[in-house]
């Protein structure tokens, strides 16, 4: 597929306006209500814009407390939610070859795994936690959100799992990685987020960057992901915006033909790629999530 | 009195599980952390106080029109083992889920708690809905009818009813502790 051909992916979540930072300083910034329901209404989304309104706000500023109670409430239990689908199982699994083959041409070493959009950190949490790919693997998570990286340091912390997790942009997180050869790039639920007009450029950051390998998960669209999905959210769920944003995701996925065609303009040959939607008769939630994996040359 | 306890046991083990069920559901997912069993295991005892409390009315109003009465106390007798008839099988089916989960690999428990225990949950409302049909179907007696709905009816609040009492915000962040916790299990 083309990737000029691709379906917008550009319908905002409500949690997308939700999060303003300064781009030089990174510091967060005050949510302007009327402008964060113009973004949702210019995007399709009034139900969400009418929602935003309804949060309370100080002189057209939404209240910084009840934001943090939204962000918190929702990546609580969408954690809750990846951990019933048994996600950070399947990241392990996926990532654990990819893991290997760093060991294999770059000798011993540590190997450094790097979460973006990682949210409150449980699936990095949970490999590092479990350490589930042996000895000499440091588990870093980056997300853009500072309150959802405060949350997973925190928890990390009283946990005592040994994972870092910094306040980044995705982007930047990749051009900067410190040693590529030996570094592991994934993400779970991130590219719908990044957008088809930026994906390409996203895949490309990863070849300039030298990365060894990398592997996003996100959802498999289709009809059992779109059904099961939805029941899920209806008795898993409860918070007003996990049920509209989790809905939503689900038709922002891209499918494996799409995410090819992004990643090869982005990285060209220089690395091996694979993505396989599972056409299934029978549900299989294990394999709901899929990779788009890259490996380098 | 055999046959009454006959009646109650099976009905106050259902109760038991559903108020378990709905507790475990309020309480996932509020707090973000890898070790959520001890939480959730409380989240399950409040479920079973609220499931009990919330059908308590229906069964003093029932004891009150049974009155002892012993062809009162028949007609009871054949709604809640209708009751039982639809309900027992969908919870030892969730039961047996349950135990499952622990011991499968990821795979198949990704399966368990998503398919089976997520649309037991999902079709839950229809099976307490048909399970008031039974009791109609087998008692043809509107009052035996209208306390079971009722009592059904009420119960289906427990998940509600318990989110609102103690889960109803997320929990706030914890504060960084240097605390030895014991390490935990990975489901
Ligand atoms: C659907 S959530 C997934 C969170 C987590 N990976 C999980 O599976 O629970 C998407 C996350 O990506 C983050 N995000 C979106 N765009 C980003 C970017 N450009 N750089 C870093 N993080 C980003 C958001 O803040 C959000 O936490």
């Amino acid at each position: 597929m083309n990737p000029a051909a691709a379906p917008s992916l550009d319908r905002l979540e409500i949690l997308d306006v939700l999060w303003r930072r300064d781009p030089t300083t990174g510091t967060r910034e005050p949510v302007h209500t009327a402008d964060a329901a113009a973004r949702l209404r210019a995007s399709g989304q009034a139900r969400g814009a009418r929602f935003i309104e309804s949060l309370p706000q100080t002189g057209g500023v939404l209240d910084q407390d009840a934001l943090d109670r939204v962000f918190l409430g929702v990546h609580y239990e969408l954690a809750r939610l990846s951990e019933y689908l048994q996600v950070p199982q399947r990241m392990a699994a996926g990532i654990a070859p990819l893991i290997a083959a760093v060991r294999e041409r770059e000798g011993p070493g540590p190997v450094h795994v790097i979460d973006v959009g990682c949210g409150i950190g449980l699936d990095v949490r949970w490999m590092a936690s479990a350490k589930i790919h042996g000895p000499d693997v440091e588990y870093v998570g980056v997300d853009l959100n500072g309150l959802l990286i405060e949350a997973a340091t925190r928890l990390a912390a009283i946990e005592l799992v040994s994972a870092t997790f910094v306040v980044g942009d995705a982007f930047e997180a990749v051009a900067t990685i410190a040693h590529p050869d030996r570094t592991v790039l994934i993400s779970q639920g991130l590219l719908h987020h990044v957008g088809a007009d930026r994906l390409t450029e996203f895949f490309s950051r990863h070849h300039e960057s030298g990365l060894a390998a990398f592997a996003h998960f996100d959802v498999n669209p289709g009809f059992w992901s779109t059904l099961g999905g939805w029941v899920l959210h209806r008795v898993r769920m409860r918070e007003p915006v996990s049920r509209h944003d989790g809905n939503l995701s689900l038709r922002r996925a891209l499918d494996a033909p799409a995410l090819l065609a992004h990643a090869r303009a982005g990285v060209g040959d220089f690395y091996s790629l694979e993505c396989a939607d599972v056409a299934a008769w029978l549900p299989a939630p294990h394999r709901a999530l899929r990779p788009i994996v890259g490996v380098r040359r | 009195m055999m046959t009454l306890a006959l009646m109650v046991t099976p009905l106050a083990l259902l109760v038991a599980f559903h108020g378990a069920a709905a507790g475990i559901r309020a309480a996932a997912g509020r707090d973000g952390r890898l070790d959520h069993r001890r939480a959730e295991r409380m989240g399950a005892a409040r479920g079973i106080g609220v499931a009990f409390a919330l059908v308590t009315p229906a069964v003093i109003v029932g004891a009150v029109v049974t009155n002892g009465e012993r062809e009162r106390l028949d007609v009871y007798q054949q709604g809640g083992l209708a009751v039982a008839v639809v309900a027992g099988p969908v919870a030892a089916t969730a039961a047996l889920a349950f135990g499952v989960a622990l011991v499968a690999s990821w795979q198949v428990r990704a399966f368990v708690n998503t398919v089976v225990i997520g649309g037991l949950e999902f079709v839950r409302p229809a099976v307490a809905a048909v399970a008031v049909v039974a009791v109609w179907l087998a008692t043809r007696d509107v009052m035996a009818t209208a306390l079971f709905g009722f009592a059904t009816a009420s119960a289906l609040q427990a998940h509600r009813v318990t989110a609102r009492l103690w889960y109803a915000s997320p929990a706030t962040l914890p504060p960084i502790t240097t605390s030895q916790e014991e390490p935990h299990a990975h489901r």
